[in-house]
């Protein structure tokens, strides 16, 4: 007699719903499934979100800050130069206390020192104080150093006037320095940092539910008078499979929708922010990740059923993440050109489908469907492999 | 009816079952009793179908569970050891899912749970979540889920285990009434008073053989014992003598 395959006997698709009803009931009533599946989404958003905001709020008081005060030891030595820098909207203020310590302990972005011989010569070594380590007093310095540059060339041009010399004689060479850097540029690498994030989310948002239906299940007992029902164990496996991708895709769109919601309301705080993606952007990434959920639940599953307890299972799978996170993060600074080869290459594909649809780059439709389609065949094969895993005598027995 | 055929099964070196045979008759409750690790949980497992035998043959109503094992279970009701509730289910919940494995449609369904709801006393908190039932009423949902779709052969194990007295005897009851319908009940228990009270023939095993056979009576008249604990004690030693000679060979 040829056997014919599992969904093909007689209710067998019938006993399968029975299985997802009862999973779907049963997961929707454990508050920790339910906080993994709704509330981890979010960090990633929230992270990358909060980044956004700090960043373009930093970057713009760069342009929005008119004036700011420095602490300034010995204004009485140099009044023409303090009020230069007035003029420019750097108002120095006398220090009280010691310049390094303040400058060190972030009480002032940096701090001045004029010293004596400002009085009486014409020359004079000015002694700044900054802590380069801080991204707001680089911007600070920056500013005071081009102010200063001006202040300098305006003395450079008087004392050649009245050497009888043309005013820029004494410069050889002159910096017309133009600063590139604005809040957009961080936000668009921030964006870019949502694709390994989104990978790192679709393999870690099923791991406890996937976990709880299979070493779960027979950890408390419940996979013994389960298995003496009569279903195919294909069928089962199945069921909970289905549950599990489910669980995933649930958890990826709030994830994935997350990031856009999150990073549209951080970007639209700070006018200069370039906006993110739009949501049809986000809704193509999702649908893109559907094949990588399926190969990231097959995985889950056959590692579940391997390992002998729930605390291992869940010990693997906590790492498993990492592995599609990794090259995703790399790719950040180093993207690939996206190739035929490239998308027909799981998680590889998909990341570098995710960069261009982030990028707002051209997506070849054909490699969308070949990177899909190559997803599809590793789940079938994993999930293939986890069934024969299901079927063994063993399996009760682990542990 | 459930035949086991010269049933074999090692696990490694370890011979968990050795060659035995027995039949559970219908309208009979057939007893399996033996000490730890005599190899009766393999031989149920195998029964229902979670075990392949090495050698031998099992069948339930005719149907070998090798050759069909999905229809072999759909005659089987069985009450495993580890009874393995869900927490989060109701003990309803847990009965209609099993019940709709068992492919029931869903108006007699309810009707049948119904039924083994006021037959096993489970009102007080079919409705309520697994989580901190007592063992009595876990034992109770998982009996009501091995019956629900009317099985003619009933594999039990450890029964009455954790039932107060007057749940055992509930219980009890239920077992005779189901053998009096026609129903092949094949059990397993440790307490002995239990086996005496409720069982028509008893079968018991030792390193996965069987040791002895026959009615309660014929047992106790072959072993000249007035209660089964002897008759069991008895049956045990027997085997014991015959190894220490093969120690000493």
């Amino acid at each position: 007699m040829t056997a014919l395959p599992w969904f093909l006997g007689d209710g067998a698709l019938q006993r399968v719903a029975v299985v997802i009803k009862k999973e779907l009931l049963d997961h929707m009533r454990d508050r920790r499934s339910l906080v993994l599946a709704l509330v981890y989404p979010m960090l990633g958003p929230l992270l990358v979100s909060i980044s956004l905001y700090v960043a373009g709020g930093v970057l713009s008081g760069q342009k929005t800050t008119e004036t700011f005060e420095i602490p300034t030891i010995g204004m009485e030595h140099a009044p023409d130069f303090i009020a230069f820098l007035a003029e420019n909207g750097i108002i120095a203020v006398p220090a009280r206390g010691d310049l390094e310590t303040m400058v060190r302990r972030g009480r002032a972005p940096l701090g001045l020192e004029i010293p004596p011989e400002a009085r009486t010569g014409e020359r004079f070594a000015l002694r700044v104080y900054a802590d380069y380590s801080k991204i707001e007093n680089l911007q600070a310095s920056g500013h005071v150093g081009q102010v200063i540059g001006r202040y300098n060339r305006q003395q450079a041009g008087r004392l050649a006037r009245e050497a009888g010399l043309r005013e820029d004689f004494l410069i050889t060479v002159s910096i017309d320095q133009v600063n590139l850097s604005r809040p957009a540029d961080i936000a668009v690498f921030l964006y870019n940092l949502t694709p390994p994030l989104i990978m790192f989310m679709i393999f870690l948002a099923g791991v406890h539910i996937t976990v709880d239906m299979t070493a779960g299940e027979r950890e408390r007992g419940s996979l013994e008078p389960l298995l003496i029902t009569p279903i195919e164990r294909s069928g089962l496996l199945f069921g909970k499979a289905v549950v599990g991708l489910a669980m995933t895709a649930l958890a990826m769109a709030i994830n994935v929708m997350g990031f856009r919601i999150l990073l549209g309301i951080a970007a639209a705080a700070h006018p200069e922010v370039t906006p993110p993606p739009s949501f049809g952007v986000f809704a193509a990434v999702f649908l893109v990740a559907v094949p990588l959920m399926a190969v990231a639940v097959a995985f889950q599953m056959a590692i579940a059923l391997v390992a002998r307890s729930m605390k291992e299972a869940q010990i693997y799978l906590g790492l498993l993440p990492l592995i599609p996170a990794l090259p995703g993060m790399i790719l950040v600074f180093s993207p690939l050109r996206p190739t035929d080869a490239i998308a027909a290459v799981p998680l590889l594909g998909q990341l570098t489908i995710f960069n261009q649809l982030i990028a707002g780059d051209p997506v070849a439709v054909h490699q969308v469907i070949m990177s899909a389609s190559v997803s599809l065949a590793l789940a079938g094969l994993i999930f293939w492999y986890a069934q024969r895993l299901f079927e063994r005598e063993k399996l009760l027995f682990v542990g | 009816m459930i035949e086991i055929r010269g049933l074999k099964k090692a696990f490694g070196k370890v011979q968990a079952v050795d060659g035995l045979s027995l039949v559970a008759r219908d309208g009979r409750i057939t007893g399996l009793i033996g000490p730890n690790g005599a190899g009766k949980t393999t031989a149920f497992r195998t029964v229902y179908g979670l075990l392949s035998p090495n050698s031998g043959s099992v069948s339930v109503d005719g149907t070998a569970v090798t050759r069909d094992r999905l229809a072999a279970q759909r005659h089987l009701g069985v009450l495993p050891d580890v009874r393995g509730l869900y927490p989060r289910l109701t003990g309803r919940e847990h009965i209609h899912y099993y019940g709709a494995l068992q492919g029931l449609p869903r108006d007699e369904l309810r009707a049948r749970t119904s039924v083994l709801v006021d037959r096993l006393d489970m009102g007080g908190f079919v409705d309520r979540r697994a989580r901190g039932y007592s063992r009595g009423q876990e034992l109770k949902v998982a009996l009501g889920r091995a019956l629900v779709h009317r099985p003619h052969n009933l594999i039990l194990d450890e029964p009455t285990n954790g039932l107060d007295v007057v749940s055992s005897r509930a219980v009890r009851d239920l077992i005779r009434e189901l053998r009096d319908q026609g129903h092949c009940v094949l059990l397993s228990s440790h307490i002995m008073a239990e086996v005496s009270a409720l069982c028509d023939d008893l079968v018991i095993v030792s390193e996965g053989a069987v040791l002895t056979e026959g009615t309660p009576d014929q047992l106790r008249e072959r072993y000249a014992a007035d209660d089964l604990e002897d008759v069991f004690v008895a049956s045990i030693n027997q085997l014991a003598p015959a190894r220490e000679l093969e120690t000493v060979e």
